[in-house]
């Protein structure tokens, strides 16, 4: 048997790569009425050079009607779990309900970011050139529809018993914390296209999300929330798809052109930076927000970024790219983020939308056994004070406004990579004004395009321009659909706490 | 306590549970855990002995890929007064119930 | 028990035994389907059965979900017949690929040669059909006293198909390559097995070929070119090959020969230990620096094959890289000892 001997039997199938071609063929034509520069306008001002658009290779040939048979069954299977657990009262085997506030700061945080990124995806799918990346990209944008859909419709259920649930989407738009996830992913919708896939298919779905989602889910399940372990299925079968667009559109970039090297570096420098601030309160979650611990922000952070990331950025370096700037700032804090962060939500506890806590005596221990260098040197100490304070009726609240950081949007709290006892303060004058930055990585990025970054709308500066329901803080919780003594201020004494023990006492009553 | 609901078909039961040892780094156990259907699977990662706990917690039968085989039992050797869970069935098979 | 196993869209029919998973037959028969764990876990080898029966095996229900197995999909590693059977499979199609079937074959030694000081050539003869292959391929040798064979890249052009001839280095107590060294002489039979391995010219794509040979690697690049040169390609070939010094070159004189004869094909051969004192007034430092000031750095438009040590590859991946020619034009054939491939690669290359 030969190749010859087959030429002449019946014509051979298509492959699979052949028929996919032949069903995308054609979905990228050259326009004849109108020139292609005013269709796709965003295509050149970023300054990335594409020759060849059938260079891009698409692993998954995935068809929409395929999709959307995969995805139904799914759906389907996911949805009837969804209603188990809420037939089943499945919010009362969590560990206790301080875990809720974990869910409070997602449902907040990070669900709207899902949207805006179906909205992202959706708007650069139309930008593309290729037939690939747009069809990549339009595929993306329904999962990620799809995700706060389910995300909704899995932590509603929440809603139902605890506070600070109620109106996700109004809070993401308008309180002061909220605008870091908020302003983060406006920055990469108003990018370019190439920006965009850079900003988050590569750096945030590839580089960082493992960062996110694992210890999120594994945190949840140990904690004995079903019903968020369910929006993980959804979320983590997609992801593959999500992370082989994020190399492709880097490997395809960095291919096309020798031009494009320099500025896709830029981005990864940029982005890493945005993304590892964004994952700031996913620190503070992993270390103070579970009542049972899965692993700590350092070790996580060595696991996914400074072992997994490490072996990527080896393979990049074939193409002349370096691990991002200012990684080795982010292993120096590691050992101090998440006591940073959770004491600056300690000291405004009035205007969070979820409850705050000194840690237990246990947890404080493993917070020295998880951090020997850092915490009882710096931070054990004092949260035992305020502990203290708190016990005598003094529990301290911090009634000034915290100076925000121009790119990333977080109070000023960071401190000095090599130095933990010193807050680090960056600044630059720009048209007359002085703008502040937490770090040599933030004032980097508004260094480079300062036009985009001077129209922050930034939370504290807007209060005080009287922008937020007025003056005094109950006016401002008004404006936030904050609940006073409900949705903010310490667990100890919270409704949330009231009913759950209430729920306890009636198990261990009916125990007995 | 009311007559379990008949088994819908298709609908999964989330009282089913499993878990497939994937690997494993230090002293974590990385795992996919299962809820009533083979499509409603996450991935996840526990210390040894909380991924002991959660397996019992939610009365989840635990299975080793081969690959992960060898540095599973390690992690069990350091920590042998807990019961190892149930080894893969001999050969290919990788079915849980 | 044999049915007929047709795989689409390549249209070759081949045999499978009853009881044999689709995935050995295919790849017994030189179709390579991707495949990963090769127990049905991962469903990298999913393909659809377009007609007749399988026995689905054990492949996972993770791997293989309720609706697919509906769809007629199984796993290539799992699945085995019950009829004749059409299937479909991922698999590219290559039109340089011959899918030669892999034949085990015994072969008797009737020459052996000390090429350099450490390696030997080792001649076979394999009457009849003797081992049809493709320039690049190599065969798994067994090895008195070792339970797994040891591979080794044919030298000999294809129209040489009834005198394999392999080269082997030999390696500081390696136990196969000693038994060669040592222990062979001519009249033994030698079982073999092959051939085996992707590692074959792209003749369908016209580009000038660069081949890059460290040490005893040049034996595919060997068996290439003279099937190249011998079928009259006409297009520019350049053989580096790498040693340490020049008491490591062999073929020399084959490869000069064969420049004088074709304008098409330069030989550059390359030491990266000469002391000065030798004479040697060629090419000096590491293979792929040779590589780069030939090319002046520019590398686009060309075809690579790299054979020989990891660290050599890599090193010409990043040079060819740099002179901007990428992962869909290079080919490799890394020679790896059981100590290396420890090392933790992400996803973003899966050829290179």
């Amino acid at each position: 048997m030969s190749i010859a001997d087959k030429s002449t039997a019946k014509p051979r199938k298509l492959g699979l790569k052949e028929r996919y071609a032949h069903l995308t063929r054609g979905l990228g034509w050259e326009t004849t009425y109108q020139p292609m520069s005013k269709v796709f306008p965003f295509t050149d001002y970023e300054g990335i050079k594409i020759h060849d658009w059938d260079k891009w290779q698409d692993p998954f040939r995935l068809t929409m009607d395929s999709y959307w048979k995969f995805q139904a069954e799914k759906e389907r299977k996911l949805y009837a779990v969804i209603d188990s657990f809420a037939q089943n009262n499945g919010h009362l085997n969590i560990t206790d309900a301080r875990y809720v506030n974990a869910i409070k700061l997602f449902l907040t945080g990070v669900s709207p970011l899902e949207y805006s990124a179906h909205r992202g995806y959706a708007h650069v799918g139309r930008h593309f050139v290729g037939a690939g990346p747009r069809i990549a990209c339009q595929m993306q944008a329904i999962d990620e529809l799809r995700h706060a859909q389910t995300q909704i419709h899995t932590i509603s259920h929440y809603n139902k018993f605890f506070d600070g649930l109620h109106d996700a989407r109004h809070m993401h738009d308008h309180v002061w914390y909220l605008s870091v996830p908020k302003s983060f992913f406006e920055d990469a919708c108003s990018a370019g296209p190439f920006e965009f896939l850079t900003a988050i298919s590569f750096s945030f779905e590839y580089v960082l999300t493992s960062l996110l989602f694992v210890p999120f889910m594994s945190g949840a399940a140990y904690n004995g929330d079903m019903a968020t372990v369910t929006f993980g299925f959804s979320a983590q079968s997609d992801e593959a798809r999500h992370m082989t667009l994020g190399l492709e559109i880097i490997k395809f970039m960095l291919e096309q052109d020798e031009g494009n090297v320099p500025i896709v570096q830029r981005w990864i420098d940029k982005w890493f930076w945005r993304g590892y601030r964004l994952l700031t309160i996913v620190a503070m979650m992993m270390d103070y927000m579970l009542p049972k611990r899965v692993m700590s922000w350092a070790e996580a952070w060595e696991i996914y970024f400074e072992q997994g990331g490490g072996a990527l950025f080896e393979d990049l370096s074939r193409y002349g790219i370096r691990m991002p700037k200012y990684h080795e700032v982010a292993s120096k804090e590691k050992g101090r983020l998440s006591h940073e962060v959770w004491a600056t939500f300690y000291n405004y506890t009035q205007a969070t939308a979820f409850h705050t806590w000194i840690p237990e005596k246990d947890e404080l221990d493993w917070l020295s056994a998880k951090y020997p260098e850092t915490f009882d040197q710096l931070y054990r100490p004092r949260f035992e004070y305020w502990k203290e304070q708190s016990d005598q009726g003094k529990r301290f609240y911090n009634n000034v406004l915290p100076q925000l950081c121009v790119t990333c949007q977080i109070p000023m709290i960071f401190t000095e990579p090599d130095d933990p006892k010193t807050i680090c303060f960056r600044s630059t004058l720009y048209k007359g004004e002085r703008y502040h930055f937490c770090s040599d990585g933030c004032k980097d990025i508004f260094l480079y395009e300062p036009e985009k970054y001077i129209q922050s709308w930034l939370p504290v500066h807007q209060i005080y321009q009287g922008n937020c329901g007025g003056a005094t803080v109950p006016e401002v919780l008004n404006w936030y659909h904050m609940s006073l003594g409900n949705d903010n201020m310490d667990y100890q004494g919270s409704p949330d706490e009231t009913l759950w023990n209430e729920w306890t006492a009636d198990r261990h009553k009916s125990a007995i | 306590m009311a007559e379990p609901p008949a088994e819908q078909p298709g609908v999964p039961d989330i009282n089913k549970r499993w878990v497939r040892v994937t690997g494993t780094h230090g002293d974590f156990v990385l795992f996919d855990f299962t809820i009533g259907d083979p499509d409603l699977t996450v991935e996840l990662i526990l210390p040894f002995p909380a991924f002991l706990e959660f397996c019992a917690t939610n009365h989840a039968p635990a299975t080793v890929e081969p690959a992960a085989q060898a540095a599973y039992e390690r992690l069990h050797r350091r920590s042998w007064t807990i019961p190892l869970p149930q080894r893969r069935p001999g050969g290919a098979s990788d079915r849980l119930l | 028990m044999t049915y007929q196993l047709t795989i689409e869209p390549l249209g070759e029919t081949i045999p499978i035994r009853e009881g044999q998973t689709v995935l050995d037959a295919c790849l017994r028969n030189g179709i390579f389907i991707p495949y990963q764990c090769n127990h049905g876990l991962c469903s990298t080898c999913k393909i659809t059965v377009l007609e007749g029966e399988v026995d689905l095996g054990d492949a996972s229900p993770f791997a293989l979900m309720d609706f697919e197995r509906d769809d007629k999909r199984a796993l290539a590693c799992c699945a085995r017949p019950m009829s004749d059977i059409t299937i479909e499979a991922d698999v590219d199609i290559d039109p340089d690929a011959l899918y030669l079937p892999v034949n085990d074959v015994v072969g008797t030694v009737v020459g052996l040669v000390d090429l350099t000081h450490d390696i030997k050539g080792v001649t076979l003869e394999v009457p009849g059909d003797g081992l049809p292959f493709q320039a690049g391929q190599y065969v798994n040798l067994t090895v008195p006293g070792l339970d797994e064979p040891r591979a080794f890249s044919l030298a000999n052009a294809p129209s040489k198909a009834n005198f394999p001839e392999l080269h082997v280095r030999r390696v500081k107590d390696g136990k196969g390559t000693g038994w060669v060294h040592h222990d062979l002489k001519v009249g033994d039979k030698v079982p073999l097995s092959g051939p085996l391995g992707r590692f074959y010219v792209r003749k369908s794509a016209a580009n000038p070929m660069i081949f890059i040979a460290g040490g005893s690697g040049l034996s595919s690049p060997k068996a290439m070119i003279e099937d190249l040169l011998e079928e009259g390609w006409s297009g520019p070939i350049t053989l580096f090959h790498g040693v340490r010094q020049a008491r490591d070159l062999y073929f020399d004189g084959l490869f000069r020969e064969l420049e004088a004869k074709h304008g098409n094909f330069t030989y550059v051969p390359v030491l990266s230990e000469s002391d000065g004192t030798d004479g040697w007034t060629g090419e000096t430092g590491f293979v792929h620096e040779a590589a780069i000031r030939r090319y002046d750095g520019v590398f686009k438009g060309n075809k690579a094959y790299l054979c020989g040590p990891p660290l050599m590859v890599e090193a010409s991946i990043r040079a060819l890289m740099k002179g901007r020619l990428f992962e869909h034009d290079i080919y490799t054939e890394s020679f790896l000892t059981k100590a290396d491939d420890n090392a933790k690669r992400s996803p973003l290359f899966q050829a290179i």
